[in-house]
């Protein structure tokens, strides 16, 4: 199992590594492998999965720290895999007939690489794994909205998408330290045996919050709504993937993840309700009152995960899930298809804006569209005979079974939002299909060279909706979810009961719904939410520069000032909470007396070059002589017998003295110091503050009486662990290797910073300043 | 700065700099020396062979150096991956001996390996500045 997990896993990356080294028209084919490869990988196992099987590979990865890699495969793992496996490859054939040349690479990469981390995300039982995949969704996404770079809206949704899942990504991490601190393991099926205690514990509402926050930024929850159809900038068959089935499924199947945790906790059910259904509603009005199609597609999808949403707050806890597979998987295919047929749409007619759809008959002219259009606009809407209504029928049941107060509000809000569900499905298809004139044959694409799978794709996507609608007993019953008692509703036809009135009074206020917009007819505006945004980005932006102009106001002396006050106020508030009493032996001192009359030499040449730092009037002198005060010092340190430190300092000293005097080509002559007395007294202070904190600070760690010295203890260890006589070395490289490693990282991050920032002071763009790199 | 002095001496001492600093990276382990000093010596000479020659050819290999330094990361992660490929925790240590002649033996490790890309991280950085300030303006 651990080998067919991580090739599941593996496959996709490596696939996106491949694409980017092969000609660019085989790239497309060669990314329709790996879905496949998963495909094939996964289907044979689903029997034994939805059937209950539960597998975890167990993987060490920081057993210290209590942190596993461990995979878990299961049946929502699984239906999962199906999915973007799946719809992936969908996409994949659909993108090759869509983009045609315009798809690079780099395009089939970041889709692969896409796959590969929702992949990784649903196969995790480790949170820190998932959270690792998690975030890489949402860097990816962000890559993909942005796909088309010199558009304003493409990079303004893929900025916005990009801070809104991030933030609610250092929630998520947040969220699982904090679980992980207070129980001791991060491995979700360990959590969900011990979900009992989790919940006993009052503390777990504060991981529960930040988990939900992560939850609800990536399936676009209410307030973190906007995002979604700001995203819509990338191309149909992103949007489709990312948007629809994959992506922001991310948050719903966290939730599912989590459910068996945390739901019998007594804040999960009242804040999943409001907040889904609050989503519901808003996203369905707003996809009432879009004008773009695809925009109307995208608050259709903030609806939908808003109920996906309130479906996990309307289970009872401790029983297995009915219809949790079926709802995801509905609104996964039928929303993709539509989104692929908008594209298809946008193709064949020149425009996806409703304004100008509705005064054009097309009908006659595309009827086999149409009908796929039809078909997955009545799965939104839940019209029987399809999957979306079985759907439906299931979240009324779980409404029905709901206590009184919720079953009133959240059945009032199910009825409301199905109604403006088949309303906006009418509006979609009735009225982009059917308007007064007949249209001619411009504005799009010629006919002869729109592929047949543009078409053909979203009919596969849209097969089991048919499927399920018609054979709901076998499709639901046995293949999507065996393990569930299905009760009598899931055929086609059953007897009249209080779930077919809501359903059929549902349905008759949807389409009063869709009469009413129509003879209304308002005209287009934006929304109000995304607007909202908008303020509330410009709000930051204007603080981030008044704080910016406030503290970053003028030339080095005030940074110097800031963080040099800031380090000795903290050092003094640490010694502070120290016990200062201890430090009154004065062993050490006299111990090392010896020595300093070796030091008297080095002190010398250090303050002497200190001082005429001061008193120098150029620049260039004032750099070497603090070169010397570096020098003196490198001195002490061979006094003191510490070779490497003393090469280092000299040769750190050397380096940066002639980098310094070339940097000072560049920048203008001195000036005359024009600083007033006040100004002259203020340096002098944050000066000798600085300097006598420092002092003092090295003063007291030298006769501090350590309990317990770090360096004996390494000086024992080096030969027999570290197989090394170098201490220091055996610690830099051995002993603290994963420190050093995180400052090399920060070395390179600093060449790049010094590779983007100095075209740009001298006004050159990088491109134009690094033709070779 | 145009000096033929400098320029000849540079031409010698470069070479030997950069033994220097290897003979300083392989025995860092057991004595003064590692690969950050060995990168520091490195760059000394860079600085040096720059001072003489206005830019030397390595400064006008920028992609060359970059990929030095990204390889150096590269390398440092990935001898502490091998520890994780055998099941063990991240940057555990292996080591091992290797016959130099029928005396001697030279000390193998993957902290050697590590030190390596310390050594390629600290050059490349410092020569991407040296290069950025050096650049004549265009």
């Amino acid at each position: 199992m651990l080998q067919i997990l991580t090739c599941i896993i593996a496959i996709p990356f490596a696939g996106a590594m491949v694409v980017l080294f092969v000609p660019a028209h085989w790239a497309g084919r060669i990314a329709l492998v790996p879905p496949a490869f998963v495909l094939a990988l996964v289907l044979p196992r689903w029997s034994t999965a939805a059937a209950g099987m539960t597998t975890i590979v167990p993987i060490a990865w920081f057993p210290s720290l209590q942190i596993s890699a461990n995979l878990r495969f299961d049946d929502l793992g699984a239906f999962f895999a199906v999915l973007i496996g799946g719809v992936g490859m969908a996409i994949v054939q659909y993108s090759r007939f869509y983009l045609g040349p315009k798809a690079s690479p780099r395009y089939w990469a970041a889709v692969l690489a896409f796959m590969g981390a929702m992949l990784g995300i649903v196969l995790s039982d480790s949170l820190v794994l998932l959270f690792v995949f998690w975030e890489l969704t949402t860097i990816i996404s962000a890559l993909l909205i942005g796909m088309d770079f010199d558009q304003a809206s493409a990079r303004s949704g893929a900025i916005s998408a990009f801070l809104v899942t991030g933030f609610g990504g250092l929630c998520l991490l947040a969220g699982v330290i904090l679980l992980g601190q207070m129980f001791g393991t991060y491995d979700l099926s360990h959590l969900q045996s011990n979900a009992d205690q989790v919940v006993a514990t009052p503390a777990h509402v504060i991981p529960l919050l930040l988990m939900l926050i992560g939850a609800f930024t990536k399936s676009a929850q209410f307030p973190f709504h906007f995002w979604l159809p700001g995203a819509m900038a990338a191309p149909p068959p992103i949007s489709a993937y990312l948007h629809s089935a994959t992506m922001v499924k991310a948050g719903v199947f966290l939730l599912g993840r989590m459910f068996p945790i945390f739901g019998a906790s007594e804040i999960w059910r009242p804040i999943l309700l409001a907040v889904g259904l609050t989503t519901f509603l808003a996203g369905g009005w707003d996809a009432m009152r879009a004008w773009d199609l695809k925009k109307l597609l995208a608050y259709s999808t903030v609806a939908n995960l808003g109920l996906l949403t309130a479906l996990y707050g309307l289970y009872p806890h401790g029983q297995h899930v009915r219809g949790e597979l079926l709802n995801i998987a509905n609104h996964a295919l039928y929303k993709s298809a539509l989104f692929l047929l908008v594209g298809w749409m946008e193709k064949v007619t020149g425009t996806r804006d409703l304004s100008v759809l509705r005064y054009e008959h097309w009908f006659q002219r595309e009827p086999v569209g149409g009908i796929l259009v039809g078909i997955g606009a009545f799965a939104m809407g839940g019209v029987p005979f399809l999957l979306g209504f079985m759907s439906k029928e299931a979240l009324l049941e779980a409404i029905l079974l709901a206590p009184m107060p919720i079953r009133i509000i959240a059945g009032a809000a199910a009825i409301a939002g199905g109604a403006m569900a088949l309303a906006y499905a009418l509006k979609l298809f009735v009225s982009s299909f059917w308007g007064p004139e007949l249209q001619s044959d411009d504005g799009g694409y010629p006919r002869q060279q729109i592929s047949p799978w543009l078409l053909v794709v979203p009919a596969i996507l849209l097969l089991p909706q048919i499927i399920g609608g018609i054979a709901p007993g076998w499709f639901i019953g046995e293949v999507l979810e065996p393990r569930t008692a299905w009760p009598a509703w899931i055929a086609v036809w059953h007897h009249i009961d209080a779930l077919f009135v809501l359903s059929i009074v549902t349905l008759l206020l949807g389409v009063a719904g869709y009469l009413v917009w129509r003879w209304l007819l308002p005209s287009p505006t934006p929304s109000k939410t995304e607007s909202a945004f908008r303020r509330a980005t410009d709000a930051t932006l204007v603080m981030a520069s008044w704080f910016g102009r406030t503290i970053q106001a003028g030339g080095h002396p005030r940074y110097l000032s800031i963080t040099l006050l800031f380090a000795m106020a903290v050092s003094v508030a640490v010694a502070a909470g120290n016990d200062i009493s201890m430090l009154g032996s004065d062993d050490l001192v006299t111990d090392q007396a010896t020595k300093i009359g070796a030091a008297f030499l080095p002190a010398i040449v250090t303050g002497a070059g200190a001082v005429l730092t001061l008193v120098m009037p150029s620049r260039a002198t004032k750099l070497i002589t603090l070169a010397t005060a570096g020098y003196g010092i490198a001195v002490f340190y061979v006094a003191f017998r510490a070779p490497d430190l003393a090469l280092t300092q000299v040769l750190v000293e050397t380096i940066s003295l002639v980098l310094l005097l070339l940097a000072l080509q560049r920048l203008p002559r001195f000036e005359r110091d024009q600083r007033t007395w006040a100004e002259h007294a203020a340096h002098g202070i944050v000066a000798a503050v600085a300097g006598l904190g420092l002092a003092g600070l090295a003063w007291f760690s030298g006769i501090h009486q350590v309990a317990h010295s770090a360096g004996n203890e390494h000086l024992a260890r080096s030969v027999p662990e570290a197989h090394g006589r170098n201490v220091v070395n055996a610690i830099l490289v051995d002993f603290r290797g994963v420190d050093t490693l995180g400052e090399i990282s920060v070395l390179v991050i600093a060449a790049i910073g010094v590779i983007a920032l100095l075209p740009a002071i001298r006004g050159l763009s990088p491109d134009d300043g690094g033709k070779q790199s | 700065m145009n000096s033929f002095i400098l320029r000849q001496v540079a031409r010698g001492v470069l070479p030997v700099t950069v033994l220097f600093a290897i003979y300083l990276l392989l025995r860092g382990h057991d004595n003064p020396g590692g690969g950050f000093v060995a990168g520091l010596v490195t760059s000394a000479a860079v600085v040096l062979a720059s001072l003489a020659n206005g830019r030397p050819q390595i400064l006008n290999n920028r992609a060359r150096v970059h990929a030095a330094t990204c390889a150096g990361l590269f390398v440092a992660m990935a001898s502490g991956l091998v520890a994780t490929f055998r099941g063990e925790p991240f940057m555990r240590a292996y080591h091992t001996e290797m016959e130099v002649s029928t005396s001697a033996t030279y000390p193998l490790s993957t902290v050697l390996l590590f030190d390596i890309g310390v050594y390629l991280v600290v050059v490349g950085s410092t020569v991407t500045a040296l290069e950025a300030f050096t650049r004549e303006d265009e």
